[in-house]
């Protein structure tokens, strides 16, 4: 099998490397050990070795050309192997021919920077705009070998390029920094309106979200209603809009042209929000689903009896909800491996969160909104009871701070209320984990042997098997069962 | 209360100081018996204090800061006239390494308790060594204040703010700025180092400037709300110590700013400001900063390309127009992304010149 030569990480901190010639030329013998290329890095210009005996069949990228970590620069042939024409690993870049070993990145001595390398300055991720390269004298070096070493145009996939495609991410969208804080104050979506602003080359600009939230109704103040959700029914109290009824909210049709059976409603931008999300969620992340069957009679009566210490003071009153978050957010703290995301990055890396901010999914017209409650396990069952409500009462009032919805780490959805026994519900970025809760209600169950009844209520966890695989989340939903059925591990 | 010019009003500072304390001398060349140097701020003074008080020096910048450095260490308070900020070049290792850190290399039992006086000058074809405006070196430096006043109230009142002061001060006269005339009280006042003013409120924009730029801020800020959009001025009176609380406090407000600076804006006084506020202000700010500042090259001579070369109202103006339009203010225009400012105008390096807003 021919070998890939690929571009080495030489340090720690390297990202990308520039060929500064190939020792080797195409064609040529190569024995283990034998220096192939000079690369530069970020720090000096070191030699890679061949890790094996057999040919250089072919040079991908040339002398001065750049390319990130991991890329394929060259393919070595084994004794006795030839190489098919057209097989070349990387961005096929230099010709079949072979003739000089520069391919189209060989660089020009002496010439500045070129408009391309300058248009990259202004992203400032990208690896090839000018790094400080001490170990590489510029166009001092004198002119025929010395090509590789003075300019690099932008060659090669640029490690770490953020997604331009519109609608991405958030971060993707051109706006001013004064239109982001707005748009998150009054709930505005900024990619309703990507490229549409009235900046320069489309950006967006206070005038923009002002309108942009005139016209959709969330000018702060105006806020979505939310649905009421009743704090003291004995069930939960945060519950998931289900997706058909929130369609319905949005732009109602008019009389349908006759000879149509169809008509095309456009999504009101929450939902347009929401649709983006899921589009990278679901099939993005790879989901897994597990789900535990709790005994919820300990952890009701346990209710009861700080409800009635509370008394008449309904704000603090707890609701089971309010049970289900506090033993989500502890059994986090055991399973710190679920408050995290996964960072698709080179090379992948997770993002462990340290502090637990439970998301709360809650529905509003129009859709679900996921506000944070911080520090969810270091609070009072007081604060809790009393903090929930306050959040909700701002969401269906449409007046969040700005950080109600950033920050979340883990999030619980509950829907019960409508009757729903479980449900797997979709991993809300960015997060590695979801845990869906349905309605606790009395149903049969076999205790020593014997047929009985219990309320139960049924939990799923989807976690990110990226970042945790099912033991692990097997092990959460153990614990997380364990603290509601002995609640009293709940105020520990 | 009086009308009086500049000149006339860092005059009395000076007489009112000297007066009132008999530490305070002043240096320099043609101030004294014969007052030849272009700002004439010391004319009479050798007339009423005599030979000791106000001594005319050789041309020898390096020699005199160094003598006033030695008297300041001693005791004394003196006042030291450079003909122009192009002169200070010559003495700067005197300013820099002995009057600025005189206070630290002693460990605080000595200071340098003086005022070295830069008039500044662009324009008249003065040529390229004699029409500098490098301020930022001396604002870049700890161990000296830098203070620069537009109009003759601040010019007295930081005058003897100035000289009051222990620390060696920097102060920045605007040789173009001398016959203009201002409101200053008769009575004994001063303005306080490191606080910048705002001689024009308004909503829409800030240009914050120094200097002489400050009046051409001024007049493009009445050009502006002839066309609808308020903009604010502050001044800032003082560039080291510098007011970014006020310069903020403006930036939040009006979510748009443009620094101005006569000198070269690379690595000048609008290129901490603008780093400054877009740190104070980041999530308020509708539009990047924007910069003006001189052509990056040596002052030429002749007419034509000196008048391209400085800092004029229509360039402001230009910048300023700029500013309003990447915040979508001025219709779609064309904005620029990158890069640093230029002297004319708002053209930044690497930027096509096509793309320059109309």
């Amino acid at each position: 099998m021919p070998e890939e030569i690929v571009m080495p990480r030489l340090s720690d901190t390297m990202q990308e490397g520039t060929i500064a010639r190939w020792v080797k030329h195409e064609g040529e013998a190569v024995k283990t050990g034998d220096v192939l290329m000079e690369v530069e890095t970020d720090k000096a210009t070191l030699e890679l070795n061949s890790y094996h005996d057999g040919t250089l069949a072919r040079i991908i990228i040339g002398d001065g050309g750049s390319a990130p970590v991991g890329t394929v620069v060259g393919i070595l042939s084994r004794p006795g192997e030839t190489l098919p024409a057209d097989a070349s690993g990387g961005d096929g870049r230099s010709g079949a021919s072979g003739a000089g070993a520069n391919g189209a990145a060989t660089a020009r001595p002496g010439q500045p920077p070129d408009a391309g390398q300058a248009s990259h300055a202004s992203g400032g991720r990208d690896a090839v705009a000018t790094p400080v390269r001490p170990a590489s004298p510029q166009p001092e070096r004198g002119a025929p070998a010395a090509a590789a070493a003075t300019t690099r145009p932008a060659s090669g996939p640029t490690a770490g390029a953020v997604p331009t495609s519109d609608g991405a991410t958030a971060e993707a969208v051109k706006a001013s920094p004064l239109a982001r804080v707005m748009a998150e104050a009054a709930g505005v979506d900024l990619r309703a309106i990507a490229g549409q602003g009235s900046g320069p080359s489309g950006r967006i600009v206070r005038a923009d979200v002002e309108a942009l939230a005139k016209r959709s109704g969330t000018a702060e103040g105006g806020g979505p209603a939310a649905r009421p959700a009743t704090p003291d029914t004995g069930a939960p109290a945060t519950v998931e809009a289900p997706a058909a009824a929130a369609a319905a909210d949005s732009t109602a049709p008019a009389a349908r042209p006759a000879g149509q059976d169809y008509e095309d409603v456009a999504l009101s931008r929450m939902r347009a929000g929401i649709a983006r999300n899921i589009g990278i969620s679901k099939p993005g992340i790879p989901h897994i689903y597990l789900t535990i069957e709790v005994e919820m009679d300990a952890a009701l009566a346990f209710r009861k009896q700080l409800n009635e210490l509370v008394g008449s003071n309904e704000r603090a009153r707890l609701t089971v909800n309010d049970l289900v978050i506090k033993g989500a957010a502890l059994a986090l703290r055991k399973f710190p491996e679920l408050n995290a995301w996964f960072l698709n990055e080179n090379p992948p890396q997770v993002r462990a969160f340290k502090h637990v901010n439970l998301g709360l999914a809650v529905p509003v017209e129009g859709g679900l909104v996921v506000p944070v409650l911080r520090d969810a396990d270091a609070k009072t069952f007081g604060t809790i009871a009393t903090e929930t409500k306050d959040i909700y009462d701002r969401v269906r009032a449409g007046k969040p701070t700005p950080d109600e919805y950033t920050g979340g780490t883990f999030t619980v959805s509950n829907l019960g209320q409508y009757g729903i026994d479980e449900f797997q519900a979709v991993i809300n970025p960015p997060q590695a984990g979801i845990l869906a809760v349905g309605t606790a209600a009395p149903r049969p169950v076999v205790r020593d042997g014997e047929m009985t009844v219990r309320t139960i209520m049924r939990a799923t966890l989807s976690s990110d098997h990226r970042v945790v695989d099912g033991v692990y989340s097997a092990q959460y939903l153990s614990e997380f069962k364990r603290l509601l059925e002995t609640p009293l591990h709940l105020v520990l | 209360m009086a009308q009086i010019t500049y000149r006339q009003a860092l005059q009395q500072a000076l007489r009112e100081e000297m007066a009132r304390d008999e530490r305070v001398f002043l240096m320099g060349e043609e101030i004294g018996e014969v007052t030849l140097t272009p700002s004439k701020v010391t004319e009479g003074l050798f007339q009423q204090f005599g030979p000791k008080r106000v001594r005319d020096t050789p041309i020898s910048e390096e020699g005199f800061i160094g003598v006033g450095i030695g008297a300041a260490t001693l005791g004394l308070r003196p006042v030291i006239e450079i003909m122009t900020i192009n002169f200070v070049m010559v003495a700067m290792d005197q300013v820099i390494n002995h009057a600025a850190k005189i206070r630290c290399m002693f460990g605080g039992e000595l200071s340098v308790p003086m005022v070295i006086r830069l008039p500044v000058a662009q324009g008249s074809q003065l040529t390229a060594q004699h029409s500098q405006s490098f301020e930022g070196w001396f604002a870049n430096t700890p161990g000296l204040k830098v203070l620069s006043p537009t109009t003759p109230y601040d010019a007295k009142g930081l005058m003897k703010s100035a000289i009051r002061d222990d620390d060696p001060v920097i102060f920045l006269e605007g040789l173009q700025s001398y016959s203009e005339r201002g409101e200053v009280p008769d009575d004994d006042f001063s303005v306080p180092i490191g606080l910048a003013a705002v001689p024009r409120e308004g909503t829409d924009l800030t240009l914050v400037a120094h200097g002489f730029a400050v009046r051409r801020a001024l007049r493009v800020a009445e050009r502006l709300a002839g066309e609808g959009i308020n903009a604010e001025v502050v001044d800032l009176r003082s560039l080291r110590p510098l007011d970014m609380e006020t310069v903020a406090t403006s930036v939040r407000k009006t979510h748009r700013a443009l620094c101005i600076e006569q000198g070269w804006p690379t690595f000048g006084v609008t290129a901490e400001l603008a780093s400054r506020i877009q740190r104070a202000c980041f999530s308020d700010l509708d539009a990047p900063v924007e910069r003006v500042g001189g052509a990056e090259v040596p002052m030429p001579y002749a007419r034509t390309l000196e008048s391209a070369a400085l800092v004029n109202d229509d360039k402001i103006y230009r910048a300023a127009r700029q500013v309003l339009t990447e915040s979508g203010m001025l219709g779609r225009g064309v904005g620029h992304d990158g890069g640093g400012p230029s002297g004319n105008g708002v053209v930044r390096a690497g930027a096509p010149a096509s793309a320059m807003a109309g």
